[in-house]
């Protein structure tokens, strides 16, 4: 059937139309995805709806099970961060902590994972099986290990100590050393890049360290924005770490300062500080990743090789 | 051209972005080297600030406990209850303890001892915190030549952290806050000092402490922690729910058949079968181990064997079961048991279980949280008007109880034991643990700290005291020190009827002996 001027017309009036107003045709199966999106989405929105209803509870009610506070005690908020004045103190910690440590992971696993991706050197994938086989060790297995091996390493009376124990240090190089799946990941990533590109770059006279900065690392965004997402998170959230390395007060990050509601309500926990002291830690995790996503987004399209 | 500018303008961005963070860090770093390093001076000045807020509040609690708050007047009635002879025995005693002096309750400090001495503990919440202060700035005023921080870590890890550090023998505490039934364990995995020569150079023995609080820290006859605080098991009951169903509400039960009478009259019905009120259950927050040993049964000998098939151990077992079964079978309790929580929200304070066994620290969370209850009449709500007592005995058995606590221990490695040694001296005399005593109303391990007038004055107090004087302890089980898991896995056997009590308990020892063959 040939197509009538009409029918273009009409094709055409849709496609015109600004996207908020196109129509939106359901089907059953649409209707089922968004019933399981939209169940999906309640799953994982509960829990943090808890915390923000047991956050503005009264401590003593705190576990009442009820959704909505038969009272709104905002100052739960000021209460938890006036705890102890060591809070301020410990943000600046935690930020110094996460900044160097994403820094540091996404520089040293976009060098490295660029290094097996793109360039050819003897052993190479032998050594990248190596880099893979350390992802088999349990964390828990090289906990104390670890900890002999940072107290044997000098700090030259940086932070006041004589070896890295007590110090930053353990926190924050590890990640210059790369972690193995981001490097995976990485690699994966570059390899997808066309060589013409950097061919392309070699013959204009780039060395390899300018095609990793200047070419490679820019069509990586959405790889080294996941990457940045995900050290930051762990940086972050990381309690054993700190635990173990920090032991002045005054260097705690905030995820110890929360253990400190453990006993705060006549011997029990009190939930209701701990609940808001955790809202607000988490906040930064939440606005990070937003930022972060547009990325992801972005990434969709730089990869492309349009008219090649 | 154009793609190729793009790019540099591109990489200029990254670059200079590069270089916004490498000045953000390397400021943020600066300022915390600032923070880290030049400040010994200022954390001196805070810790100094906060030394004396401490003892300023010290002060302040002498003058509210009994005589003035000025330090010659506490000084002169130590004088004075000194020559009178004996400190506990006066009524003004209670400033006498907490004023300072060079001895603590007898034992002699030896100020010459000088060092750092780092204490770990986990007390975060504000009276915690502040009672361990002050008991560390009553000990830094007794040892001017030893200087002592506290640090706060998380419960639990805290011995995570610990055990790390030890091992790698760098890194750990001098002073470490143990959980003292878990101490002989410590000292045989190697993680603590062993005290003993320097108890025995000082002269102190279990004498000064509750006898079962010292057993407890023992380890092949050498202690590895002086005990610092203690608490025991109360039965509490709801007097609201005593009144309703007839019972005096200052007469709880002290024997276990009374205890069985008293639940019978509390238990109460909804129409439709469920429970409205439940009189009592051994298992709401005790255990077996808890139940045999007020039974009085010694289920692990000297020798470090366990013997779950003791007697005394099936006898309770029986007695539990007796219980599940008058609630309608294990099972069903068990899940009665799961809709409970934490306080305020747990099976007492609710009101849906009218007695209860818990520590005594538990007094101090009825304190906080003031529950409400139900009014009998179903009109509303009325505050939860709770009672205590001792735990109930079998008719046929002489009072027991049943305790853990604390114990202050030197992890091994310390660089400065000897330091350490005159802190834990001073922090478990007789003055800093009253005053520790004072602010968490938690019981001195410490005998003359706990019969301390001004904390006599509270009623319940005495009640405690009394219940520690029966307050038994198990040995350590070093032959398995884990044994405890295989009774709890085949008493359940027991309780839902699978297995009598005697089979089960037969079935524990069985695969007890064989661990331990098995270690040989």
């Amino acid at each position: 059937m040939a197509t009538t001027v009409e029918q273009l017309n009409e094709t055409r009036a849709i496609v015109d139309q600004p996207a908020s107003h196109r129509r939106y045709k359901w089907s059953v199966g649409r209707v089922l995805a968004f019933m399981a999106l939209l169940l999906m989405t309640f799953l994982f929105i509960v829990p943090f709806l808890w915390m923000i209803s047991t956050s503005l509870k009264d401590a003593r009610v705190a576990s009442d099970g009820k959704w909505i506070p038969d009272e709104f005690v905002w100052s739960n908020y000021t209460e938890a961060f006036s705890f102890n004045d060591l809070w301020g103190q410990w943000w600046l910690n935690t930020i110094i902590i996460t900044v160097i440590s994403v820094i540091g992971g996404v520089v040293s696993t976009s060098l490295v994972a660029y290094s097996f991706a793109r360039l050819r050197w003897p052993g190479r994938d032998t050594v990248f099986s190596l880099v893979l086989a350390t992802m088999m060790l349990p964390g828990i297995v090289v906990l104390i290990p670890q900890y002999i091996l940072f107290s044997k390493l000098p700090a030259f009376g940086f932070q006041g100590s004589d070896n890295w124990i007590n110090t930053f240090l353990p926190l924050v190089v590890p990640p210059f050393t790369g972690s193995a799946f981001y490097i995976f990941l990485m690699r994966q990533f570059m390899r997808g890049i066309p060589m013409e590109i950097s061919e392309a770059a070699k013959i204009d006279g780039a060395s390899e360290l300018r095609i990793w900065g200047q070419i490679v690392l820019p069509l990586t965004k959405p790889a080294v924005a996941a990457i940045a997402i995900f050290t930051f998170q762990g940086a972050w959230e990381d309690f054993m770490g700190p635990l173990l390395y920090l032991q002045s007060e005054k260097l705690y990050t905030l995820q110890l300062g929360l253990r400190q509601f453990e006993f705060a309500a006549g011997g029990s926990v009190n939930w209701a500080w701990l609940m808001a002291g955790s809202l607000v830690i988490m906040l930064p995790v939440l606005v990070i990743f937003l930022i972060f996503q547009r990325f992801f987004i972005e990434g969709v399209t730089l990869t492309g090789m349009g008219g090649r | 051209m154009l793609e190729r500018f793009k790019m540099r303008t591109n990489l200029l961005r990254q670059v200079s972005l590069l270089a916004l963070i490498a000045t953000i860090s390397s400021l943020l770093l600066s300022a915390c080297g600032d923070a880290t390093t030049a400040p010994p001076a200022a954390t001196t000045a805070a810790s100094a600030a906060t030394t004396a807020a401490s003892a300023a509040t010290t002060a302040a609690s002498a003058a509210t406990t009994a005589a003035g708050g000025a330090a010659t007047t506490a000084a002169a009635t130590t004088a004075a209850t000194t020559a009178a002879g004996g400190a506990a025995t006066t009524a003004a005693g209670g400033a006498a303890t907490t004023a300072a002096g060079a001895s603590s309750g007898g034992v002699k400090l030896n100020t010459s001892v000088s060092g750092k001495v780092e204490l770990w503990h986990f007390w975060s919440s504000p009276v915690r915190r502040n009672a361990i202060r002050r008991v560390v700035a009553i000990c830094q005023q007794q040892l001017p030549n030893i200087k002592i921080t506290e640090t706060f870590k998380p419960f639990g890890d805290i011995y995570t952290a610990n055990t790390a550090a030890v091992a790698a023998g760098t890194g750990m505490p001098d002073v470490i806050v143990e959980d003292r039934p878990q101490l002989p364990a410590k000292a045989a995995n190697n993680i603590e000092t062993d005290l003993q020569k320097y108890a025995t150079r000082d002269g102190i023995d279990g004498s000064t402490f509750w006898p079962f609080t010292w057993q407890q820290t023992l380890y092949k006859g050498d202690t590895y922690g002086i005990p610092f605080s203690t608490d025991t098991r109360m039965l509490y009951y709801n007097k609201n729910a005593f009144k309703e169903a007839g019972l005096d509400p200052n007469k709880p039960p002290q024997t276990w058949s009374e205890l069985e009478a008293a639940a019978k009259k509390l238990d109460k019905k909804n129409p439709d079968g469920s429970w409205a009120r439940l009189g009592f259950n051994p298992l709401i927050t005790g255990n077996w181990d808890q139940w045999a040993t007020v039974n009085g049964a010694q289920y692990v000998t000297e020798d470090g064997k366990p013997h779950a098939n003791d007697p005394k151990v099936v006898e309770a077992v029986n007695w539990i079961k007796k219980w599940t079964d008058g609630f309608g079978g294990y099972d069903n309790f068990v899940k009665f048991r799961g809709t409970f929580s934490s306080p305020p929200n747990d099976a007492f304070m609710s009101g849906k279980v009218a007695m209860t066994t818990d520590i005594n620290g538990y007094i101090s969370q009825l304190n906080f949280y003031r529950p409400q209850v139900k009014k009998a009449d179903g009109s509303g709500n009325e505050n939860l008007d709770w009672g205590v007592a001792n735990l109930p005995h079998n008719d046929t058995a002489p009072a027991a109880n049943y305790s853990g606590g604390f114990a202050l221990s030197i992890p091994r490695g310390s660089k400065n034991a000897d330091a350490a040694w005159e802190f834990i001296k001073c922090a478990t005399g007789v003055q800093a643990i009253t005053s520790w005593a004072r602010d968490t109303y938690e019981i001195p391990a410490n005998i003359q700290a706990a019969n301390d007038p001004t904390l006599l004055a509270d009623p319940n107090w005495q009640l405690t005291i009394d219940a520690l004087k029966t307050t038994k302890v198990i040995p350590f089980a070093s032959q398995y020190a884990n044994y405890g898991q295989e009774v709890d896995k085949r008493q359940v056997e027991a309780y839902q009827g699978k297995k009598t009590a005697q089979q089960a308990m037969d079935e524990a020892q069985q695969a007890i002996d064989a661990e331990i063959a098995k270690k040989k």
